[in-house]
């Protein structure tokens, strides 16, 4: 790689109380080199933009193969197509090796890693190796000490993050972020259970479904109480009303019963007349009429000669009787029977026949006996009809009794009436009584009809409630059974809040404590690198690593108006304090140190600086930087573990062990 | 368990003690971080600590 042909093996290991790897070179024979190996050993190549040839930042194609100014890392006197470094570092007691090698292809290179940290290969190689030395603090550790006042610039933001990483803040941040996505681990885990709050809400709901269902049993028990009353105010009219008739049934019951016992009676009467009528009585009524004309005739017709005209108006009289029995005239007596008692042409024929017959039989009696005792004659002439006459008259008396009653209750009938329509009409008056009854009943029964409807209408929601408060309370129980199960992940959740609010609150504590112990670090190495004190009072380093350089009247300087000598002291003091405060103890590695230290400050260096940078120091120094002849060598000597010389023929560079020990070398 | 830094430890205690959380889960996380510090993708440092922090959170008495 390089200037460098073939494998070179180069042990770089420091020995007890001595720390320091001195590389002797003059200009131009790789002693840069070596420090661009060792950073290409720990960040590569591919994803470095950091490399910088004549102050021209490089991309990693144009520093691999090179251009028209570089010649880039293939060794192109051998025009060999591939390069390789291997590293053997003790890191963290542990042995780390690190083995990076290239292959040009056509127009760009291969770039291959292989971290082995205590004997296990490295999964991600560069980003283990990024981890212990952020990439843009290989500046710190492994640097051109030619520029080194540049490393003063601590502004930029990828500087801030690598001080983060060598002050174990990252180490903190990353256990934040890992905490935080357990947390997001518990929320996804648990996220589909809803939490306690709603098991809260439901419950509200619950309850508010209850209290309703309570509400609603409250006014069903109102509706029952008032539908209650309002059966017994119907209960109650209809009793009214009940009474109303029976007292209207009390009233008119008597005359009632009269009225309807009289009627009964009227009918067996007329029926009793009827037939008497239809047997005897029409009979009787003629013969009566019939005797009694014949007997008054007989009284007054004393004289016999008289006689035949007195049988001559008997026959008239008979033939009138029998005439009007013919038309169904009765004497005045006898058309008082009802209508419906009269003959029909049957019977009246029969007894037309019958009284014909009779007559017929008197007539021929009569003839037989024209006697003067006539009356005796006639009378005796009926006399076996003595009886049966007198029966008849009884008969008669009986049915004009008969027709007398009728009468009399056919009369009392017309009062009972009268009396009945009187009642009635009171009677009316109660059922107008009634019938406000009834309307307001009928309005009750409505108003019951309405309050049925609403208790239905209550039951039915109050189903619904019950129904809403089953579901509700099925949730509630799915909930808590789901809230216990996620209870232990909602915990863990809950204490993950708590530990990264921990991790936060350290981080930014520890943050500023690593800064005011960085800041410490660098005023005290400024005081134990500077000869002359007077130019500087302290430095000031906030959380962000912007230092501030301040002077012995408080003023802030800036760092353009300090010389290059004092540059590269105060870059040398903030290395010397990161490497102090820094969890990771890194070898440094400088190439040209003392270049712009003035001799005075050079002796501070080497004697304070170079045995304290760290474990291992390797420094690149020119003969004439660190000439192995005098003072600054001599006091650096005692520090010093092992020397070589880089030297070169016209094709390659090489390493020869002491330190610029043939001084027309290289 | 991994070497916590002195000035760190001192830090943690003084937080703990204010922040009133378990002294060993603190711990045994910070020392989970100090062992996977140099990894980016460290295997097992995500399971180890949601593990931890569950088991703290169910089980530890010390826990407010």
């Amino acid at each position: 790689m390089f200037a460098y042909q073939g494998k070179i093996e180069l042990d770089l290991e420091p020995e007890k109380n001595k720390n320091i790897i001195l590389i002797g070179a003059r200009n131009g024979r790789g002693k840069t080199s070596l420090l661009r190996i060792i950073r290409i050993l720990i960040h590569g190549l591919k994803e470095n933009v950091e490399f910088t040839i004549q102050d021209v930042k490089l991309k990693p194609n144009d520093y691999a193969l090179g251009n028209k100014q570089w010649e880039g890392i293939f060794h192109k006197g051998f025009n060999v197509d591939t390069a390789s470094v291997k590293g053997i570092l003790e890191f963290d007691g542990k042995e780390l090796t690190i083995e990076r090698s290239f292959e040009q292809t056509r127009s760009s290179f291969d770039e291959k890693l292989i971290v082995k940290f205590n004997s296990k290969k490295e999964i991600d190689p560069q980003s283990f190796l990024n981890n212990i030395i952020p990439k843009d603090f290989a500046q710190f550790f492994f640097f051109d000490g030619e520029k080194l006042e540049s490393i003063m610039n601590t502004n930029d933001l990828e500087i801030k993050k690598s001080l983060e990483v060598l002050l174990n803040i990252k180490t903190y941040e990353k256990l934040i972020d890992k905490i935080k996505e357990s947390k997001r681990k518990y929320k996804k885990e648990v996220q589909f259970t809803k939490g306690e709050k709603e098991i809260e809400r439901l419950k509200i709901d619950l309850e508010g479904c209850k209290k309703d269902t309570e509400i609603n049993e409250e006014k069903i028990e109102k509706i029952n109480k008032e539908i209650y009353e309002i059966e017994q105010d119907i209960k109650d009219i209809d009793e009214q009303n009940i009474n109303i008739l029976v007292n209207k049934k009390a009233d008119i019951k008597p005359i009632q019963d009269r009225k309807n016992q009289i009627e009964k009676e009227l009918v067996k009467l007329k029926l009793t007349i009827s037939e008497k009528v239809k047997t005897t009585e029409l009979l009787v009524l003629m013969i009566e009429t019939l005797s009694k004309t014949y007997l008054n005739k007989l009284e007054d017709d004393s004289v016999n000669y008289q006689l035949d005209e007195q049988l001559k108006l008997f026959k008239r009289t008979l033939n009138s009787i029998i005439s009007k029995v013919q038309n169904n005239i009765f004497d005045a007596d006898i058309e008082n029977i009802p209508f419906e008692y009269n003959l029909d042409f049957d019977t009246t024929e029969f007894y037309q026949q019958r009284i014909k017959n009779e007559a017929d039989k008197a007539w021929g009696d009569f003839t037989k006996s024209k006697q003067k005792n006539i009356e005796k004659q006639v009378i005796y002439y009926n006399d076996e009809n003595k009886v049966y006459l007198k029966n008849i008259f009884e008969s008669k008396v009986a049915i004009y009794d008969k027709i007398t009653l009728l009468k009399s209750l056919e009369e009392e009938l017309i009062v009972i009436n009268e009396k009945f329509d009187n009642e009635t009409n009171y009677a009316s008056k109660n059922d107008f009584i009634i019938e406000q009854k009834q309307e307001k009943k009928l309005n009750l029964e409505n108003e019951k009809s309405l309050k049925i409807e609403k208790r239905i209408e209550l039951k039915l929601e109050n189903e619904r409630q019950s129904h809403i408060n089953r579901t509700l309370d099925l949730d509630i129980r799915k909930l808590e059974a789901k809230l216990s199960l996620s209870k232990p992940i909602i915990n863990a959740q809950n204490l993950s809040d708590r530990l990264i609010d921990f991790f936060e609150i350290f981080k930014y504590q520890l943050l500023n404590k690593k800064v005011e112990n960085l800041e410490n670090e660098f005023n005290k190495y400024i005081v134990e690198l500077a000869h002359d004190e007077k130019w500087i009072k302290y430095v000031k380093i906030n959380k962000n690593f912007e230092i501030k350089i301040i002077d012995f009247l408080e003023r802030e300087m800036s760092l353009n108006s300090l010389s290059a000598g004092q540059r590269q002291i105060l870059a040398t003091a903030l290395i010397q304090a990161l490497g102090s405060v820094s969890q990771v103890k890194s070898f440094v590695c400088i190439d040209t140190p003392l270049a712009r230290i003035d001799k005075e400050n050079r002796k501070t260096i080497i004697s304070n600086y170079y045995p304290n940078a760290s474990k291992q120091i390797i420094i690149l120094a020119t003969n004439s930087e660190i000439d192995p002849l005098k003072e600054e060598y001599i006091e650096m000597k005692k520090f010093i573990a092992k020397e070589y010389t880089i030297v070169s023929n016209e094709y390659k560079s090489f390493f020869e062990d002491g330190y610029f020990q043939k001084s027309n070398k290289g | 368990m991994l070497k916590i830094p002195k000035e760190d430890k001192e830090l943690l205690l003084q937080l703990i003690e204010e922040k009133e959380l378990p002294k060993e889960l603190i711990f045994k996380l910070v020392a989970k971080a100090v062992k996977y510090r140099y990894e980016t993708r460290p295997i097992g440092f995500q399971g180890d600590v949601s593990d931890l922090i569950k088991e703290y959170a169910n089980q530890k008495k010390d826990l407010n």
